[in-house]
């Protein structure tokens, strides 16, 4: 998809038959107008790797390497999609 | 420097009164629900007021007891003074109605992520149903001004 204006953000929110929704944090979504935050679990983190010379994002739970590259922007990018296709799977919809 | 991204758990609340209708109607009360400006007393199952702390318990939304289960008390929504709405659902109904509570939550919070999502400008929202009940509302946002990420 173009875009000619600016920067994607994928957005997704994961509402569970239990009551509660989980979703990859951002500051665009007001996320109080669905319910009370209880909790923002650590999803990612992204480093500088030196020995590969470039930035590397691993997952908080698994360590397991889910974007790198040599841009931080375009890591970013990658790991918010990566774990917005996760819920869109169902594999992130319980935490 | 180090960048986290992170994850946002929300316990659903009903703060939208649209949102909590239409979530009404889906779940095949429509035409069943009674919208007051003030709040009116709920009936139990006896036919009596229901009392909770000496007090009658009213709600401005309401589900009347006929349109329910069997044995069934009304059903409420009070608005609170923060803009959520309590339910007033009785010890009796959340036993033999277990989930209906957190059915509604999630059909109400379909619907405020769904509007959400149209506010924020996204494109191509979407609703993915998955095996375990589980809705996930997506769409893409365009602006030079997205962020998604926390740096510390």
């Amino acid at each position: 998809m173009s875009n000619p204006a600016g920067r994607a953000e994928r957005i997704a929110i994961a509402v569970r038959p239990d009551g509660c929704a989980v979703a990859v944090y951002s500051d665009t979504v007001p996320f109080e107008t669905l319910g009370r935050v209880t909790a923002m679990p650590r999803a990612s983190l992204v480093e500088w790797d030196g020995s590969a010379r470039e930035w590397i994002a691993r997952d908080a739970r698994t360590n397991e390497i889910v974007a790198h590259g040599r841009s931080r922007e375009a890591v970013l990018r990658d790991e918010h999609d990566h774990y917005v296709d996760a819920l869109l799977r169902g594999s992130l919809s319980s935490l | 420097m180090n960048i986290i991204s992170h994850f946002t758990e929300i316990s659903l609340e009903i703060r939208d009164k649209e949102a909590l209708l239409a979530a009404l109607t889906e779940m095949g009360y429509d035409g069943k629900v009674e919208v007051h400006d003030a709040p009116v007393v709920l009936i139990g199952y006896d036919g009596n007021p229901r009392v909770l702390r000496h007090d009658n318990v009213r709600a401005e939304i309401v589900i009347r007891r006929q349109h329910l289960w069997r044995a069934a008390n009304d059903i409420g929504f009070a608005r609170q003074a923060d803009g959520t709405y309590t339910a007033y659902i009785s010890e009796y109904d959340r036993e033999v109605q277990p989930t209906w509570h957190t059915r509604l939550l999630q059909a109400h919070g379909i619907h405020v992520a769904q509007e959400q999502l149209r506010t924020l400008g996204c494109v191509g929202v979407e609703l993915t149903r998955q095996e375990d009940g589980t809705v996930v509302i997506s769409g893409v946002r365009y602006d030079d001004q997205a962020v998604s990420s926390f740096h510390v």
